[in-house]
């Protein structure tokens, strides 16, 4: 089993919804390693990183390509207890 | 006489949610992967795509998988192991009135009898689920759980009764006069429900390891002289569970690659499918932004585009400066896999066929 905890209020869901640098035309960086690289940095800076809790990715796509604002990732967010 | 290529095994994704005009309904695409199976001899899929409430098809050729688990099948975190079958855990959602209860609990009694699956234990969960329903910003359909802790412990006591893979049964919320529901029934907009199911299966795979699909628990519709084909195999019956319980009873193991790899699982490794072996992936050109199909292309896996298949979305091939193989629908599809299949080029198939570039040379003497 993964380790989630299953007490009330363990576990917490939360919609993702973020834009993220595009992808930058490096053929040898493909999408995928640049959208890892930066929703990883966009969730260490969340909230819940700062009490302790593990926002996880459940679930995420891009949504939308903007040349200006990169790529609109939506997902649900997976908050854990950070003992867990 | 002629002997068959060896399967091509192939990713077909229809994203959840995003209003597929292949899909997008009621199992839908489930023509689509029957053809794509009989072209590729191997087809792995995600339950929406295979579920059309009471309707399935029962293909050996295709692998029932859930979305998280494609995903990280894709990545090569896991392994699928084919079985020839295993027994279904029943989770009902306590948030469900008895009668509701009851006619979910005679469908698995029917697929026992009538169909001769291995389903059992039952269990209720603690408290009720509380699923609710929303709308991304880009109007996909997601939604959540209140009690997310209760889906998991139920689970659990599932697993410690013997089941080997999860059908779930949530009670959604009623809106029978919403717009939103008259669209779909009438062959137009987004799934409401496709959102909040898929995260509900991704919490229980992810937490026990084992394969897991949902159905909904609604009240009855009234008839609807305006339904659409496509969104009709939902409104057959008064549950969506059967086509979950055929699926789940055939479901590959998901054995993480570490085990495969240190040989610490038992089974028939030959036919044993890992990332590796993926020859392509067909998915709708316009929803390329998925983390199975972002992997496979990351990884060179030819990426077939269908263009027939719209949705709301936009994020194609050109827009992430990913190159695909565009087609016209799933039967080109098709025709593509068949010709990777068997070796063919497909830049054969069409015209013009531009001569090879040949470098220029260096200037200076012969």
């Amino acid at each position: 089993m993964s380790g989630l905890s299953t007490a009330p209020g363990g576990v917490r869901l939360e919609a993702l919804d973020c834009w993220l640098p595009g992808p930058c035309g490096d053929p040898s960086r493909s999408v995928l390693a640049g959208v890892r690289c930066a929703l990883e940095a966009h969730l260490r800076r969340h909230p819940a990183a700062l009490e302790g809790r593990r926002p996880e990715p459940l679930r995420w796509a891009v949504t939308a390509v903007d040349p200006r604002r990169g790529l609109r990732i939506e997902g649900v967010l997976l908050l854990t207890d950070a003992c867990a | 006489m002629i002997p068959e290529p060896p399967p091509l095994p192939t990713l077909l994704v229809v994203p959840t949610g995003i209003g597929c005009s292949v899909g997008g309904y009621a199992g839908d695409a489930l023509p689509a992967a029957r053809l794509l199976a009989a072209a590729s001899g191997c087809l792995i899929t995600h339950p929406n795509v295979l579920n059309a409430a009471a309707l399935y098809w029962s293909d050996r050729r295709i692998h029932y998988v859930e979305g998280w688990s494609l995903d990280r099948f894709a990545a090569g975190d896991l392994v699928l192991a084919p079985v020839p079958g295993r027994r279904v855990g029943l989770l009902l959602d306590a948030g469900m009135e008895p009668g509701l209860q009851l006619r979910h609990r005679q469908v698995a009694d029917a697929c026992r009898a009538s169909l001769g699956l291995r389903l059992g234990p039952v269990v209720v969960t603690d408290a009720p689920l509380g699923v609710t329903l929303r709308r991304g910003p880009t109007g996909t359909s997601w939604g959540s759980l209140e009690r997310p802790d209760a889906l998991l412990r139920a689970g659990e006591r599932l697993v410690a009764g013997g089941a080997t893979a999860i059908a779930v049964v949530a009670r959604f919320p009623d809106d029978p006069a919403s717009t939103a529901l008259a669209a779909y029934r009438q062959g137009e907009g987004v799934d409401a429900l496709a959102g909040a199911e898929a995260v509900i299966s991704h919490l229980l795979v992810r937490h026990l390891g084992i394969p897991c699909a949902h159905a909904p628990a609604l009240a009855p519709l009234p008839a609807e002289p305006w339904l659409d084909p496509r969104a009709a195999a939902e409104e057959l019956g008064h549950t969506f569970l059967p086509c979950v319980l055929v699926g789940l009873s055939r479901a590959p193991d998901l054995v993480p690659a570490a085990a495969a790899q240190a040989g610490q699982r038992p089974g028939r490794r030959g036919e044993w499918l890992d990332a590796g072996c993926i020859g392509a992936v067909v998915a709708p050109a316009g929803a390329l932004g998925g983390e199975a199909v972002l992997t496979c292309a990351a990884r060179g896996v030819p990426l077939i585009a269908v263009e027939g298949n719209s949705s709301l979305l936009a994020v194609t091939g050109a827009a992430l400066g990913q190159p695909v193989l565009p087609v016209a629908g799933y039967a080109e599809a098709a025709g593509v896999v068949l010709a990777l299949r068997e070796g063919i080029d497909p830049a054969a198939l069409a015209r013009p066929i531009p001569p090879l570039a040949v470098p220029s040379a260096p200037s200076g003497p012969l």
